[in-house]
């Protein structure tokens, strides 16, 4: 049986949002795009948590390294003055050199050192995108970022529009490559080290090599990513790039279904919409019910947002006791579950 | 006896304290079928590891075709060694002069005016011999970091099972251990990723001689898996599979290497009688098949009589006798050996 | 070898050694010479007086680190758990210990009701964090006793994320001490007396030691003999360490594993609580969000000294003060976070086994 085209149902709804959102419904285009970032880069970050099953922290710091380094070449602060397309592969490219420089001596560390090394990675960038204010303007921020050209147009937040459309575009790219790399002889060699490391090397495959290109491949889409970002953003602060970025990419990945695209995204949507909408939203009506928000340190109460945390960390502990491969498992996931159902049909079938 | 394609010569290896492997010496003609017996803890499976390169020996050499099987991967490890401690250097600059040098490029420019490109190169380069000290210490400095970096990761995990899996080795595990999550057919197409040649952009656009190949290598996967009888099976997922099925899947997947040697690790433990017959009897045909030698470590005195032609038996880690399975059983120290443990495993 | 080690000296040396290099390498770094006016030196120091300054007040910062670092080690060495909620768990050790002084009447307290006030936050609080730690592991991780690695660790820092919630939420409580802004650090009330003991006893020297630098010395290090004793001596102790060696011996030697796991996090999440106290009291402010680099500083602490190795622990907690104390010296604050992750990745990488650590068989 084919499965029905969700996916395909579920790009088109997003194409046409804009045109519905034309005549007045739903959240506004520009909170949207931040939606799109987070996912894209849950995507990405999938590449390596979900496929090689690394347990990667400091994912962040790969997104503000493409930033960052698009941003010095393209804003008027500083003399490059590239455009805006140009710099884009260059943040890739820094997010890849990044990738490649750092995490090659540390690919051979147990799973969970690992982790806390490339959370340590961040941390260490994000010192030193704040203290090297000649190179990075520190706290005070790297602003303006040069916008897109396009015909003429210099395309910065207030078309909206444009921007849906072109990070729904690195979105879909991001999720064809991961998909295609996937179904590949490299995302096989990704699923045996992840499973069995010690079997996977001695059936030929290279761990270190394999795990490099993971790593790499998804510091290459945060560098993309944060080119972008920072030139939809218009400005970049190091705030922007800290831990707890890492981290609620990680819940969503998690969350989502390690290894599958389709589930990150989803994870990625649920989540950062509950922040860049439901929260929001909430938090409105609850001025509007309670004016002066109750007053004092209640308020903190009352701002939704603030539950963000407390959220992702109940999702990551319940998810961890009941259903450790997320809500959409990958495919080798649903091959299980079918052939379980297929045992059990026959099982009861009569002789 | 033909020549030894594979050879051991003093292989020892200690864990700390504990001395596993003791200086053993062991040849395996080509295309033959050779089993090492012993009791538990022998180190029969440590010696497999030190073949297949999951452990570095602490003394002795293995070769293969006449080959010391190390050699090569030195080489490939000087080379790579080379290119990190020069990354590191280049790393150890950017620490000792980068900022300034960016700082001193940039400096004098106002926002959004033209920037004097060749002043600014020339601030850039006289702020590095302004350093000149600093540059050349964060230069050494990385190479030594790196070096010594690389060195004593390599150190550490020198031991590359990949590197000898391209060579021909080709091993199943005691404790099974196939990537349960992924399908039979997976399974096997890890196996066969070595020989696959489709790079990386090739894949990436799903190129006609990718799809090719994919189609190629699962065909011939599937072969192996009709090879040992699980053809039926090719789209359940590995863990799912009942205990025998599963051990005749790792032979499948390590027969995708295309070895040109089997090392099978108690391939019928676990087994009831019938598998262990049909087993034995792949062991065979396998061998016929495939021209490939096999090295097993058997428990079953019955499969052990029935296949090998020399057998080897370690104690305490080291070899107490060598020969065919008539001599061996006869052997007086190999029957010391098995006393304590009983009979249960000496049919 | 884990829990058990009290070090070769062989190994000491290094690690000595190692520690004069990393001085030695944070002096030659190029800074602005003139700039270092060290925080609350009046006196213009000597520069070996200056050394020892440092080293004091490196060693008062390690003794917090070390007692968080035993409740990571502790863990690791049971369960090979990265406790990563453990940072947020002395964070809210910190607020429990706050509420409970602010609600005593905070700055107004002096003498014998200050005295009193300490002894009970150190009570409350230490009780606080060692029974969410209990419970957290009864709850959330025991569950998970045979699932894939990653999947506790996912879920202690899922639990991180919770605690630094909690932490917030606790600021924005309309109660004492916490001021009306929820996420802004709250100072704690300044209860200890700070009379310079080098001035005091008539020394002639800039030095300051004061007496909260000796109450940190004289808090922390009865906890860490009190446990060194503990796990070498009692019986319990002995089942921790039986356990820590090989989990399936033990229990076949009849020891509760599930028990001996659950007495490891009561004890080091009391640790922690002790640790929060301390803290509070010396450096007079907490945030909601303080047990994330303290955590990562004290996890550092921890693998530097051998991850499982309780003394390693101990050490390593002071040695990370240090380092993080003259890297404030020579470098600059704002880059210590920096000096000391890369720290922790140079010893990962070259060391993972710790500076006090041994070499381990792996097991194929």
């Amino acid at each position: 049986m084919r499965r029905p085209p969700i996916g395909v149902l579920v790009v088109a709804a997003a194409v046409l949002y804009p045109a519905v959102h034309a005549i007045g419904i739903g959240p506004s285009l520009g909170g949207l795009v931040t939606i799109l970032f987070f996912t894209l880069l849950a995507v990405g970050l999938n590449i390596v948590v979900g496929y090689a099953g690394i347990l990667h922290l400091g994912y962040a710091a790969f997104f503000g390294v493409g930033a960052y380094a698009a941003g010095i070449l393209t804003t008027p602060s500083h003399p490059f003055g590239w455009p805006f397309w140009l710099a884009l592969p260059v943040g890739g490219a820094a997010g890849a050199l990044l990738g490649l420089v750092f995490s090659a001596p540390l690919l051979r560390l147990r799973g969970d050192y690992l982790a806390i090394v490339t959370l340590g990675l961040g941390e260490i960038l994000q010192v030193v995108l704040i203290n090297l204010p000649g190179v990075t303007r520190g706290n005070s921020g790297l602003s303006p970022i040069g916008a897109p050209r396009l015909l003429g147009y210099e395309l910065d937040q207030r078309y909206p529009a444009f921007w849906y459309y072109f990070v729904l575009a690195l979105l879909l790219l991001a999720v064809a490559v991961s998909r295609a790399v996937e179904r590949s002889r490299f995302g096989r060699a990704w699923v045996a080290i992840r499973e069995n490391e010690l079997a996977a090397d001695c059936m030929g495959v290279n761990p270190v090599r394999a795990k490099l290109l993971a790593f790499v491949l998804s510091a290459v889409v945060a560098g993309v990513a944060g080119a972008a970002y920072g030139s939809f953003a218009g400005g970049l602060y190091p705030t922007a790039f800290t831990f707890n970025i890492s981290a609620t990419l990680l819940c969503m990945v998690i969350l989502g279904g390690m290894g599958n695209p389709a589930g990150v995204v989803l994870g990625a949507v649920l989540l950062a919409g509950f922040d860049r909408v439901v929260a929001p939203f909430l938090t409105e009506q609850a001025g509007r019910l309670l004016p002066g928000g109750g007053g004092g340190s209640w308020r903190i109460f009352l701002e939704f947002h603030n539950y963000r945390f407390l959220l992702y960390g109940i999702a990551l502990v319940i998810l961890m006791r009941i259903r450790p491969q997320g809500l959409l498992p990958s495919a080798e996931m649903r091959e299980e579950l079918l052939e379980r159902e297929e045992a059990a049909s026959a099982a009861g079938a009569p002789a | 006896m033909s020549l030894a394609n594979l050879s051991l010569r003093g292989v020892t290896k200690r864990f700390g304290g504990l001395t596993a492997v003791s200086s053993v010496d062991l040849d395996v003609a080509e295309g033959s079928i050779a089993a090492i017996i012993g009791p538990n803890g022998a180190g029969k499976t440590t010696l497999f590891n030190l073949i297949t390169g999951v452990y570095a020996p602490s003394e002795g050499s293995i070769s293969f075709e006449a080959r010391d099987v190390r050699r090569a991967l030195d080489r490939r490890a000087i080379e790579l060694g080379t290119s990190v401690a020069a990354g590191c250097a280049l790393l150890g600059v950017a620490i000792a002069a980068g900022v300034p040098a960016f700082e001193a490029l940039v400096s004098g420019y106002r926002y959004a005016e033209p920037f004097a490109w060749g002043a600014g190169l020339g601030r850039a380069l006289s702020a590095f011999g302004e350093r000149a000290v600093g540059v050349v210490l964060g230069a050494l400095a990385g190479t030594a970091v790196g070096a010594g970096g690389y060195a004593v990761t390599w150190r550490r995990g020198r031991v590359r099972p990949h590197l000898l899996a391209r060579q021909g080795f080709g091993r199943t595990f005691q404790n099974i251990r196939l990537f349960k999550d992924m399908s039979v057919l997976g399974n096997v197409l890890v196996g066969l990723h070595p020989r696959l040649e489709a790079g990386f952009w090739a894949s990436l656009l799903r190129l006609p001689s990718q799809r090719r190949e994919e189609a190629g290598a699962r065909a011939e996967a599937t072969g192996l898996l009709e090879f040992v009888g699980l053809a039926d099976r090719r789209d359940a997922l590995a863990k799912n599979l009942p205990y025998g099925d599963q051990r005749r899947l790792e032979i499948a997947r390590a027969l995708a290497l295309r070895p040109k040697v089997l090392l099978l690790d108690e391939p019928t433990s676990g087994m009831n009688p019938n598998e262990t017959q049909a087993l034995t009897r792949l062991i065979g045909e396998i061998r016929e098949r495939f021209r490939v030698t096999v090295v097993l470590i058997e428990h079953h005195m019955k499969v052990v009589m029935g296949i090998s032609e020399r057998v080897t038996v370690l104690d305490h880690g080291a070899k107490i006798a060598e020969g065919t399975p008539a001599e061996v059983s006869a052997h007086p120290a190999v029957i010391e050996a098995y006393l304590g443990k009983g009979d249960e495993d000496v049919e | 070898m884990r829990l058990r080690s009290l070090g070769g000296s062989a190994r000491l040396r290094r690690a000595l050694g190692l520690a004069l290099l990393l001085t030695a390498a944070t002096f030659l770094l190029d800074t602005p010479a003139s700039a270092d006016q060290g925080p609350g030196a009046p006196v213009r120091l000597g520069a070996v007086e200056e050394l020892l300054q440092y080293l004091l007040i490196g060693i008062a910062r390690g003794a917090v680190f070390s007692l968080i670092a035993l409740g990571y080690t502790m863990v690791y060495g049971i369960i090979e758990l990265i406790n990563f909620a453990h940072g947020d768990l002395y964070m809210l050790g910190a607020f429990m210990a706050l509420s409970v002084v602010a609600c005593c009447g905070g700055e107004s307290l002096s003498g014998g009701a200050a005295a009193g006030a300490i002894a009970l936050a150190f009570l409350v609080s230490t009780a606080f964090t060692a029974g969410v730690n209990f419970g957290v592991e009864r709850l959330a991780y025991r569950p998970l006793r045979n699932a894939p690695p990653l999947a506790p660790l996912l879920t202690a820092i899922g639990m991180s994320f919770i605690f630094q919630n909690l932490g917030l939420f606790w600021g924005g409580l309309p109660i004492a001490g916490m001021g009306s802004q929820a996420a802004a650090p709250k100072s704690f009330p300044d209860l200890l007396p700070t009379v310079n003991l080098v001035q005091a006893l008539g020394i002639p020297s800039g030095l300051s030691f004061t007496t909260k630098d000796l109450f940190v010395i004289a808090t922390a290090a009865p906890l860490m003999v009190g446990l060194t004793l503990f796990v070498r001596f009692t019986r319990l102790g002995k089942a921790m360490r039986a356990t820590a060696q090989n989990r399936m011996a033990a229990q076949v030697v009849g020891i509760n594993a599930d028990r001996v796991i659950a007495a490891t996090f009561l004890i080091g999440g009391g640790l922690a609580g002790a640790g929060a106290v301390i803290n509070g009291l010396y450096n007079n402010t907490i945030v909601f969000d303080m047990g994330y680099n303290a955590g990562l500083m004290a996890f550092t602490a921890a693998v530097l000294g051998g991850i499982g190795s309780i003394p390693g622990a101990m050490l390593g907690g002071f040695f990370i003060g240090i380092v993080s104390s003259f890297s404030d010296w020579q470098l600059a604050t704002q880059w210590t976070p920096a000096v000391v992750f890369g720290l922790l990745i140079l010893v990962l990488i070259f060391r993972p086994q710790g500076l006090l650590g041994r070499e381990t068989g792996e097991k194929a």
